[in-house]
């Protein structure tokens, strides 16, 4: 036996109350001279006996009562074997996979265990709903419902009752990402852990497919397990499998698109690569897929698939203007799941980059001035005279011609090859430029002068003080400094931090040393940890340093297969066209507050209803409008969870979830 | 001699006090202030018999020598003179008074004593006392002067109640004191063997005597009013106390004092006497009562 509120069960020390009542009254009494002795005398010896196991009785009875009330709330459960039957109350924990491959079609003839209507039911997912009914309506009112979602399994909800979990369950859809298996239970054992039954029980319906398990590493089941035998009342784990039958489903699926063009850029063909399914046992001959610009179809053709296999889909389109296009690909055939038959890609199309580039040592031969590395890195296919695009058009000018082509024109970016000093004129275009979002690549070199760079750069309004004060430069023996990691939260270069460090094959002959300001982020770094690129921020600008030059005078990683793609990458980010518009089904987008107002649709919030209040237990969901009003079907997932939160709040706190 | 030559002053105060209330009690009585089935008491007329030399004057019937022309003295009751003797109970158990009393049981008997003494003396019986607890402790022997009566009220105002109670042992001793034929008024609580009184009391009856026994008992002895722990010292013998819860006791107490009381009654019965329980928030004048009825039988 065991005690489910063990710490109420000290109350039972409160026996002592009335044993201390009892001896504290038994010395208190009243004294009377009595005449009758003769007759009291004989009764008090006749029933002394009688009246001391009465007293006796009582005594035990009262402290009895203290010690049972405090057992009685301190709620014993006889465990295992001696487990009561009958009534006694159960918690069930209800894991319901809203994956959208629970939407899949059933077939009409659903002689698959469970459905004992006969009738065929839609999807997955409506099978899921009419089972997990029928197995509340046959528990007992005292039972209670937890219910978690694949797709938030951090927030169980509950614990409801019966027509609280059914009603739950019947709001819920199918149309999240897929889910860890292994995290999903821990949190369902977890859930289990704070029920206030001895019984409890975990029921996971899921499609269960076969990714799942394969996901699933036997050391985190092994660690379930564990955590199941460690409860105080370890629940029962069932399965409800609702994936049966999967060979038999035909169905094909838009896996992926991707942009397989370097860069969308306006003017120039833009190559889009869909990556085509079929899990069909069957051929298929004339499959017939759509590609979609912006809502518009533009091509439409038809696919030869093998049984079971995977072919890829191209697709080019020039975009006439830039910004943000959507393009869709889907197939027009209905299958078991239509889910999966469509599937969209944002992108964002941009003119060319301009890139200006100061040569502080322009040379006449080609690659022998400090930007000529730089100018192939960054327009490689117009060195190579091929008709591919170029995300970049680059362009050299002198340091003394700087100050009137900023006048001119507005580059996207500005690099500094090996520039000792700038005149007054240019260091103030660029502090202001700078300051409106114009990034600025500072590459060191023989000829730097450290005062002008160690001074803080001004222009009438502002002043700028650089990320790294100029030092000595500092020899190192061959092969003896070499490139180390990358700053994994500097997003252009996360693959060079991912692939294991390749940028470890280029080596440092030379390096500046400085002294970095507070506010400079490293992004690159030798191996002895010497920085060698930082970054700071200023107004909607930003400023990138790097302790080499941009040639092969002190380092060879401009002759390193990693050198295009790190230059690239970089001004790339710079110039603002590698932000990702496309994310993964069930991840997050985050809006920054400055561009909310920028959504095409409406910022209303409408606040919840009482009814929707409850539901939630107090906390509040909040809807987007329409500008006609109506709700927005891309809809916030957050909570808030004070009522008085005003609109205006609560959009700071909005994070956005895509649903298809 | 004169009375303060025997007794003290404020022995004094209590006998005039205990006088004066028995002549109140008397009085009012006699007045009608306390009914009673009875039909009055004074000298009844009894016979006529045959005027001799010497009869007084006053006692001649004129009725009777108007109609026969012969002279007839009539003859009263009072001339049946009547010797009592009052047995007091002086035992510690007398001294216990109850919330509900305004005297204790010895102070009841006292002025039930009183009253009676006042009464028979007055009706020119002579009155006898005898204070008792476990012996005789004071006795008067039966006078009807009306002197007397002063004489009794001191004695019985005098001491307080102790010692032990031997009713059985005392009446024995009193049974074979009194020699000629009279009434027995005995006054007590009868906190004591049943048993022991068979003896007495056959031997009284078998002399002859009439007895009165009067028990006098406090309410709380009768229904045993108590709550909560209480510890009972006798009052008879202070070592002995018993501590109770008397609640749990009460109802067996009830049963065993009507228990004794029956076998009272019954003891009594079996001799041929009356046995009455005086409560001592009763009035006084209700012993007076059942001393008339007994009176009027012993003619």
């Amino acid at each position: 036996m065991t005690l489910l509120n063990g710490i109420l069960a000290a109350g039972a020390l409160a026996f002592t109350i009335p044993l201390a009542i009892h001896l504290l009254f038994r010395s208190r009494f009243r004294r009377i001279d009595w005449g009758a002795m003769y007759l009291l005398q004989d009764i008090v010896r006749i029933n002394r006996r009688r009246m001391q196991l009465m007293n006796l009785l009582l005594l035990i009875l009262r402290c009895l009562i203290p010690v049972l009330l405090a057992i009685s709330l301190a709620r014993p459960v006889l465990t295992g074997a001696k487990a009561l039957p009958g009534d006694t109350p159960q918690t069930w924990v209800l894991v319901i996979d809203d994956s959208r491959s629970m939407s899949t079609r059933l077939p009409t003839d659903s002689s698959e265990a469970g459905d004992e209507s006969g009738v065929g039911l839609s999807t997955r997912f409506d099978r899921l709903k009419t089972q997990l009914r029928q197995l509340i309506d046959q528990q007992s009112r005292n039972d209670s419902f937890l219910l978690i979602r694949t797709s938030r399994a951090g927030q169980p909800i509950g614990p409801l009752g019966r027509q609280e979990a059914i009603r739950e369950i019947g709001e819920t859809e199918a149309q999240a990402a897929s889910f860890d298996l292994a995290d999903v239970l821990e949190s369902a054992i977890r859930a289990a852990r704070d029920a206030t039954t001895s019984q409890r029980h975990i029921l996971v319906a899921s499609d269960f497919q076969s990714h799942l398990l394969d996901q699933t590493p036997v050391e985190a089941l092994e660690r379930l397990s564990r955590l199941v035998n460690d409860e105080a009342f370890p629940p029962s784990i069932g399965w409800l499998n609702l994936g049966t039958n999967s060979d038999q489903l035909s169905n094909f699926s838009i896996d992926e698109i991707k942009l397989d063009s370097p860069a969308a850029i306006t003017g120039r063909p833009t190559q889009f690569v869909a990556s085509l399914r079929s899990a069909s046992d069957s051929p298929v001959d004339g499959l017939r897929t759509t590609w979609t610009v912006d809502g518009i179809e533009v091509a439409s053709r038809a696919v030869q698939l093998p049984r079971r296999s995977t072919t890829q889909l191209t697709f080019d389109f020039t975009f006439e203007e830039a910004g943000y296009h959507q393009v869709d690909v889907r197939i027009d055939t209905g299958d078991a799941l239509l889910a999966d038959n469509q599937r969209s890609y944002a992108v964002k199309v941009v003119r060319e980059v301009d890139v200006l580039l100061v040569d502080g040592d322009r040379r006449s031969q080609a690659l022998d001035g400090e930007t000529a590395f730089l100018s192939l890195a960054l327009s490689p296919f117009a060195f190579a005279n091929s008709d591919r695009p170029d995300a970049v058009a680059t362009r050299v000018v002198t340091t003394g011609q700087l100050a009137s082509t900023l006048q001119k024109s507005s580059p996207d970016v500005v690099v500094l090859a090996n520039v000792a000093k700038l005149n007054s004129s240019a260091t103030s275009l660029l502090v202001d430029r700078i300051h409106q979002g114009l990034a600025l690549l500072i590459f060191d070199g023989d000829r730097l002068e450290p005062k002008f760079y160690n001074t803080p750069w001004e222009s009438k309004q502002r002043k700028l003080v650089l990320p790294a004060a100029l030092g000595d430069v500092a020899s190192h023996p061959k092969s003896a400094a070499r490139f180390g990691d990358v700053n994994p939260d500097f997003r252009p270069w996360l693959m060079f931090h991912e692939a294991g460090q390749p940028l470890a094959e280029s080596s440092v002959s030379q390096c500046r040393e400085w002294n970095l300001a507070d506010s400079a982020t490293t992004l690159l770094e030798l191996q002895s940890e010497q920085p060698l690129a930082v970054r700071i921020t200023q107004g909607r600008g930003q400023v990138i340093q790097f302790a080499l030059p941009c040639d092969a005078d002190w380092s060879d990683w401009t002759f390193k297969q990693t050198f295009v793609p790190l230059i690239q990458q970089l001004v790339l980010s710079l110039a603002g066209t590698d932000t990702d518009a496309s994310v993964p089904v069930g991840q997050p987008i985050t809006v920054p507050i400055e561009e909310f107002d920028q959504l095409a649709e409406s910022i209303a919030l409408r606040k919840p209803t009482p009814r929707r209040r409850s539901q939630d237990s107090g906390v509040y969901r909040y809807r987007l409008l329409r500008p006609d009003g109506q709700e927005s079907t891309l809809q916030p997932d957050f909570l808030v969870t004070d009522e008085s939160l005003s609109e205006s709040t609560a959009k700071m706190a909005l994070t956005i979830p895509p649903t298809r | 001699m004169r009375v303060l030559d025997l007794i003290s002053p404020s022995d004094l105060s209590r006998v005039a006090r205990l006088q004066l209330l028995a002549r109140q009690v008397v009085e009012g009585f006699c007045s009608g202030r306390h009914r009673s089935p009875h039909k009055g008491f004074s000298v009844e007329f009894k016979e006529h018999r045959q005027y001799v030399r010497g009869d007084e004057l006053r006692n001649i019937d004129w009725k009777v020598f108007g109609k026969s022309d012969r002279l007839f003295i009539r003859e009263f009751e009072e001339d049946t003179n009547v010797r009592v003797q009052l047995v007091v109970d002086r035992s510690g158990s007398m001294a216990y008074q109850g919330e509900r009393s305004d005297v204790s049981k010895f102070e009841f008997a006292q002025q039930v004593a009183a009253s009676l003494a006042y009464l028979m003396l007055g009706q020119q019986d002579a009155v006898g006392l005898t204070l008792f607890d476990d012996r005789p402790r004071e006795q008067l022997p039966p006078r009807n002067r009306p002197s007397h009566l002063k004489s009794l009220l001191s004695v019985l105002t005098s001491g307080t109640p102790r010692h032990e109670t031997s009713l059985g042992q005392v009446l024995q001793r009193v049974a074979s004191k009194i020699h000629r034929r009279g009434l027995v008024v005995i006054l007590s609580d009868a906190m004591d063997d049943v048993d022991a009184l068979a003896r007495p009391l056959a031997q009284l009856r078998a002399s002859h005597h009439e007895v009165l026994f009067f028990r006098v008992v406090d309410p709380d002895e009768v229904d045993f009013p108590f709550r909560g722990r209480i510890q009972f010292r006798d009052l008879e013998n202070a070592a002995l106390e018993q501590t109770v819860d008397s609640h749990s006791l009460r109802q067996a107490y009830i049963d065993r004092f009507q228990a004794h009381e029956e076998s009272l009654v019954a003891m009594c019965r079996k001799h041929r006497l009356d046995m009455i329980r005086l409560v001592t928030n009763q009035p006084v004048a209700e012993a007076l009562h059942h001393y008339l009825g007994k009176r009027r039988r012993m003619r």
